[in-house]
């Protein structure tokens, strides 16, 4: 009798091996991410300590440039599953999640019950990844951003944009379903609040030290896509005439943000990753700290037009022109 | 009547200067510049606040003298306008006109637009055709932390097709009649850290752009509360032409058009009742665009415009909810216009004191009713003749309801329903 089970033990076998295989291909995409130290270089000779991510080929390596924000994460449009494998060089510990995306969390107390991170943690010089993984990416534009202590680190610059749109044709797509686009952009939206980096970096920052907490927060630098605006700055390539352009928007400042473009006016289609049933027409909005928006725009003419923050975060530590003014061209 | 309005205009009366003004005239319209070309200005001046200091400021004119907010600019959909620009600021500037397509020619490339070098030796043209109807802003496009600040900023209207401001049946704010009104009020938003103006006034263009933001003067349509309560033009306030009083009657739909011209939000807050957001930056909120009317409407009771944005709200009283007859009517009285029968007949749910008992407000009328001016002690100022019922209309970030710290002042102004039998004047 017991032979005649063989083959079926052997189907099982079979099946199993399979079943293993299978979580491998569904899961994915995946991401080597390095957080570690960076300085970045702003105008007037001035050198900020950020935290910040770097793109790696493998766990362990360091050849990947630490950028703030983070490196922009895509899910191709087949994929549900996120996969970032982390690897902290930062002095402490740190963590990943991604608002707006479901995850098993499972978050990391300290001693007297407070949370000190939102899931499980990466220690500082972690000799193997530790593996933050989304089971369910919808279409849509999210933030990843650091899950511990998020007053201190997120400022530091732990921040990026995971975007994944509902198909993909070349550069275009549908962002949503029958929501089209034939470009995008990520438009990234920071600020940088000086003092807490210098404390930060000299080991002042926390209880009884320089700067305790971000209460006197007060951002002196304003970026889009990680850099203030200069004089003489050139302009962004967006895409042509006759083209739907879609920029997605994010903010990981702390402030409220309102994204103008000078001589057009937006489609706002989602925020939080999620579509709105009727788009909106605008020409003003609001982006508060850690929200999405996707817009579309479709210039008629060719040119540059500047996307600038209406609230008026437009000096670099008082000095005007800078801030948050970007130019876009649109070429014929 | 008149008179009565001339009181009831006066009825800010815990603000004392108010009983000094009883010249005031009753004014429940849009003011503002009419055509399709214009001669805008940029000029300094000085603005009074609520509470009696004086600021400095830029602001557009079509005149000789500084206006704060610049003129509201009422326009015609579909007719090209023409607005012939220049400068007499110590700095260049230049307008944008947001949600518009607008061609700009003479004077110098700015970052943004073309503009108006300083000392008026140049002139800018700007043209666009408004191709939709509804609530814009314009304001400064040239180093806009600093000018949008200093106050170059102002309204504009677009009316829409078929309308006539001698035809009430036509007074639409877009071409649906979701978007009908009685009345229509201006509400811009704006607010100042005046800190920056006296380093301006002196010349001091970096040192002021470099201050710690921190406004302390919050305004609607260029006034501070109490002053945004005294009607349009008030000879108190040469260079900031335009009140922020709302009147209506009973049963009246009222149009806010709501800008905010500032750089903070300001939630926007309307006692008495909801509102109804109809659109938002000229665009009518409906689910198939020109088809569908104003089926995406919000009700709310607080909204924060985007800075650099507008909206439409649709505000409606009727005393809907009350409980009791407002009019003190019987029940076989006859009913008011616009009265909500639900209440109609209804008594008043507590005894009314004796007048020996009662400490009089200055704006109680001497009755609880609508329209019915009861006995007033000997020394009443009798501000409330009309006997009309009034609303505080401000900003939810109670901070701003003061004028550099002294209370009440900033971003408020007052509703006042008043008894049909009052005429509201446009
Ligand atoms: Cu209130």
């Amino acid at each position: 009798m017991r032979t005649k089970y063989i083959p079926v033990l052997i189907l099982l076998a079979v099946l199993s091996i399979v079943a293993f295989a299978l979580p491998n291909r569904a899961s994915g995409v995946e991401y080597f991410l390095r957080a570690d130290t960076v300085v970045v270089n702003l105008p007037g000779g001035v050198n900020v300590t950020m935290w910040g991510f770097a793109l790696e080929n493998a766990f362990g390596e360091t050849s990947g440039t630490v950028i703030c924000p983070g490196p922009e994460l895509v899910v191709p449009s087949g994929d549900n599953v996120l996969t970032i494998h982390l690897d902290n060089n930062l002095p402490e510990v740190t963590s990943i999640v991604i608002p707006g995306l479901t995850a098993t969390m499972t978050p990391v107390r300290r001693p007297d019950g407070r949370v000190r991170s939102f899931t499980h943690e990466t220690p500082s010089g972690n000799t193997e990844a530790v593996d933050y993984t989304w089971n369910n990416v919808e279409p849509g534009t999210y933030i990843y951003q650091t899950g511990t202590h998020p007053g201190k680190q997120v400022q530091m610059g732990l921040y990026g944009v995971v975007r994944k749109s509902f198909s993909e044709d070349g550069s275009g797509g549908e962002v949503y379903e029958n929501v089209d686009y034939d470009s995008q952009k990520v438009i990234f939206f920071s600020e940088i609040d000086p003092v807490i980096h210098e404390a930060v970096a000299n080991e002042e920052y926390g209880t009884g030290l320089t700067v305790t907490s971000p209460i006197g927060y007060k951002a002196k630098y304003f970026l889009i896509n990680g850099k203030v605006y200069e004089n003489g700055d050139p302009a962004l390539p967006i895409g042509g005439v006759g083209q739907t352009i879609l920029l997605r928007f994010v903010n990981a400042g702390l402030k409220t943000h309102s994204p103008m473009v000078n001589g057009l006016e937006t489609l706002v289609v989602a925020e939080d990753g999620k579509p709105y049933k009727y788009p909106e027409k605008r020409f003003s909005m609001t982006l508060p700290a850690m929200k999405t928006k996707d817009v579309l725009i479709a210039p008629s003419t060719a040119g540059t037009y500047v996307l600038y923050d209406r609230r008026l975060y437009l000096t670099n530590s008082g000095s005007a022109p800078g801030g948050m003014y970007l130019k876009l061209s649109v070429n014929d | 009547m008149k008179t009565d309005i001339f009181k009831i205009m006066a009825i800010a009366s815990t603000f004392a200067m108010m009983l000094f003004a009883p010249w005031l005239v009753a004014d429940a319209k849009i003011n503002g510049l009419m055509g399709t070309s214009f001669n805008l200005t940029a000029r300094t001046g000085t603005i009074y606040t609520g509470e009696g200091n004086i600021i400095h400021v830029w602001g557009y004119t079509a005149g000789p003298k500084m206006q704060y907010p610049g003129p509201t600019l009422i326009l015609m959909q579909g007719m090209p306008v023409t607005i012939n620009f220049t400068n007499n600021l110590p700095v260049a500037t230049s307008i944008v006109f947001p949600g518009m397509d607008v061609t700009a020619t003479g004077g110098t490339t700015g970052l943004l637009t073309n503009e108006a070098a300083p000392g008026g030796v140049d002139e800018v043209t700007y043209t666009f055709t408004p191709t939709r109807p509804g609530t814009f802003i314009y304001y400064s496009g040239t180093d806009m932390d600093l000018q949008v600040e200093m106050g170059l900023v102002g309204a504009i209207i677009v009316r829409p097709m078929g309308f006539d401001h001698m035809m009430p049946e036509t007074w639409r704010a877009y071409g649906h009649d979701d978007s009908l009104y009685d009345h229509e009020y201006l509400i811009l938003e704006t607010e100042m850290d005046h800190r920056i103006h006296s380093l301006v006034k002196q010349g001091k263009y970096n040192e002021a752009r470099a201050i710690d933001y921190f406004p302390v003067y919050w305004f609607i349509n260029g006034r501070n509360a109490p002053d945004t309560m005294l009607n349009d033009f008030h000879p108190l306030f040469p260079t900031q032409p335009y009140g922020g009083m709302v009147m209506m009657h009973p049963g009246d739909n009222v149009l806010l058009r709501i800008i905010n011209a500032g750089r903070d939000l300001h939630p926007f807050h309307t006692h008495g009742n909801n509102f109804e957001i109809i659109a938002r930056d000229a665009i009518l909120l409906e689910s198939v665009p020109g088809v569908s009317g104003a089926d995406l409407k919000v009700s709310d009771f607080t909204t924060s415009v985007s800075p650099g944005g507008t909206e439409d709200a649709i505000f409606h009283w009727t005393g809907h909810g009350l409980g009791w007859d407002m009019y003190g009517h019987s029940p076989e009285d006859p009913p008011e216009m616009g009265e909500d029968p639900n209440d109609h007949g209804k008594p008043f749910p507590v005894i009314i004191p004796e007048q020996q008992d009662l400490t009089f407000g200055d704006m109680y009328s001497g009755s609880p009713f609508l329209g019915v001016a009861g006995d007033l002690p000997p020394g009443h100022p009798g501000l409330n003749e009309a006997a009309g019922f009034f609303y505080m209309w401000h900003s939810h970030n109670e901070k701003e309801m003061v004028n550099n710290d002294i209370f009440p002042g900033g971003l408020m102004t007052m509703l006042v329903v008043l008894p049909h039998s009052v005429p509201i004047e446009h």
